[in-house]
């Protein structure tokens, strides 16, 4: 059971994390229901379809920057760019896929749109099909049409 | 059933859990079934590539293509971006370079006039296509483009007065819709060409307003304001006794509102159109003083051509800004033409593809053709007004129309 003022949140594959409520609370779904139902403030909050890998980088995440909007002299503006950076470097492809959705899903805006940028600078260069390679997606479009799209785009290549 | 609710009294948490997981479960199993990343996700991403990258994706998938041809995205995506200015060299040493002006822009599309054929036609400078438009009937005024987000499309509308008479009208086209223009029947504009009228447009968003000042004695002042959704019109009539003088009332738009002024010595007196649908003015009128003009003795003749977020802008020569915040006093000075240039006008980047949007009309019109050299520099505004308002580029351009109305209206009285 959490003390006052923390939140139990369960991964699907069991795992129990322990958070500071602030920390927590950087996710807007899981603030509007601890908003909405006090009870959720006391139960377990299951966090569906992230595991615990993964939950444990999103409390990482939030840790520190609830703590730098708390205290800007200990984690400076500075800091926590370099935090990011060294967070976003160190995924590997498929946690960051299994972030995104996390933090799309949980709406961590800010992680979000960390990590979004973080995979447009990884792709911006590459070819259409390394794309679906990297995104598995299958093409959809047959080649005529395909070669239509890129005809009305020559400034693209 | 009984069973059941006797659980629910007794956990009534676990129970609400149970539904939201449920929820939450379908969610994720449908993304993960149809695509690897939910839509608004790749979405994300994709608004912060550079527009070259954009182009290329479009064939990576009919889902990633539609993502980047989608009106929300392709507005957020010019918003988002930086300002390009356009200039043209002020000398034509080639004399083949055909001579344009910029007449309106929204969402990084420009629609321009040659000078010389005057034909109108589209670009976007980001992407360097340009679409030719069908030719109006009549020599025109004023041509502005709108966009509408609901339909998803590009609306333009242009006035005219016909030669030799005192007759006038407008005529509208939806982009990938007509083929040709469409006349638009409204009566009170067909004495648009008369001598005694002095007339300006603005443009809002879906609305096209049209002033019609007339000296006293001689007619009826009014707005015409047309809904370009509905393509529906409001005559307004303007209360004669607003100004004690008409002789140097204009119009500007004052954030999305209609705001007529006059100018007395270092006062600018202002009436905003409060509700244009039930004709309503505002009670009091707004005096805003303009002495910090002194201090920018070129500009003190000039007239302001918007209001936006309490930046009250002037332009002199088409190409000096300064803007006015009438809250704070604060001036600001836009940047300053490089020497030798002209000034074209500015525009955000902008993944618009004309090719599309002509592709959904079955008309032969021209093809996309190699781009018109104009040299085009990025100029990083930091902490500039110029910045905080999408619609900077068209209300800029309002600006330059409504002096080349003027002239052209001038010329027509010497005549």
């Amino acid at each position: 059971m959490a003390s006052k003022g923390n939140l139990t949140l369960k991964s699907c594959n069991g795992k129990e994390f322990i958070v500071e409520e602030k920390v927590a609370v950087m996710s807007t779904t899981i603030k509007n229901m601890v908003d909405v139902d006090d009870s959720f403030a006391q139960g377990v909050i299951p966090i569906i379809g992230v595991d615990g890998k993964i939950l444990a980088k999103l409390i990482e995440y939030c840790k520190e920057h609830a703590e730098a909007d708390e205290d800007e002299e200990v984690k400076s503006e500075e800091y926590l760019k370099k935090f990011d950076e060294k967070f976003v470097d160190e995924l590997n492809l498929n946690d960051l896929y299994d972030l995104l959705k996390a933090s799309n899903y949980l709406e961590i805006t800010k992680l979000l749109n960390l990590l979004c940028q973080k995979v447009a600078s990884m792709i911006k260069g590459k070819k259409p099909e390394e794309i679906r390679r990297i995104f598995n997606i299958k093409n959809d479009f047959t080649p005529e049409e395909e070669e239509e799209i890129n005809r009305q785009n020559p400034w693209a290549f | 059933m009984a069973g059941r609710s006797e659980r629910d009294l007794k956990k009534p948490r676990e129970d609400k859990l149970g539904s939201i997981r449920n929820i939450i479960h379908k969610l994720f199993s449908d993304n993960e079934s149809e695509i690897f990343l939910p839509r608004e996700i790749i979405s994300a991403i994709l608004i912060r590539l550079p527009l070259k990258s954009l182009g290329r994706f479009k064939c990576v998938c009919k889902l990633w293509c539609a993502i980047v041809e989608e009106g929300n995205f392709v507005v957020e995506y010019s918003r988002r971006s930086e300002l390009i200015y356009a200039y043209k060299n002020e000398t034509n040493a080639a004399g083949d370079e055909e001579e344009v002006s910029w007449l309106s822009s929204i969402n990084g599309l420009v629609l321009e006039k040659a000078e010389l054929t005057k034909k109108s036609r589209l670009r976007n400078p980001a992407t360097k296509e340009i679409l030719d438009l069908p030719n109006p009937c009549n020599t025109f005024y004023d041509m502005r483009m709108v966009y509408l987000p609901k339909p998803n499309n590009y609306k333009l509308i242009y006035i005219f007065g016909k030669n030799g008479t005192i007759n006038g009208g407008c005529e509208v086209m939806t982009l990938g819709t007509d083929l040709t223009w469409r006349a638009l029947d409204i009566p009170s504009l067909y004495d648009l060409g008369g001598v005694k009228v002095r007339s300006h447009n603005a443009i809002t968003d879906d609305l096209f307003f049209i002033t019609k000042f007339c000296d006293p004695g001689f007619g009826v002042s009014e707005i015409v304001c047309i809904d370009m959704g509905s393509e529906q019109f409001v005559n307004i009539c303007i209360p004669q006794d607003l100004f004690s003088s008409w002789k140097n009332v204009r119009h500007f738009m004052w954030d999305k509102k209609l705001c007529l002024a006059d100018k007395v010595e270092q006062e600018l007196h202002c009436y905003i159109l409060e509700d244009y649908k039930k004709e309503q003015w505002a009670q009091k009128k707004i005096v805003i003083h303009l002495s910090f003009l002194n201090a920018y003795p070129e500009f003190r003749h000039t007239f302001p051509y918007k209001l936006n977020n309490s930046w009250l802008w002037f332009v002199q020569r088409d190409t000096h800004h300064i803007a006015y915040n009438i809250e704070s006093k604060k001036v600001h000075i836009a940047n300053r033409l490089p020497p030798g240039k002209r000034y074209l006008g500015n525009v955000k980047y902008s993944p618009v593809s004309l090719a599309r949007i002509q592709r959904k009309e079955e008309a032969n019109l021209e093809a996309i053709q190699p781009t018109r050299e104009v040299i085009f520099e990025a100029i990083q505004p930091k902490g500039n007004p110029n910045t905080q308002g999408p619609e900077f580029s068209l209300r800029l351009w309002l600006a330059i129309l409504v002096e080349t109305l003027k002239r052209c209206l001038i010329g027509g009285v010497k005549k």
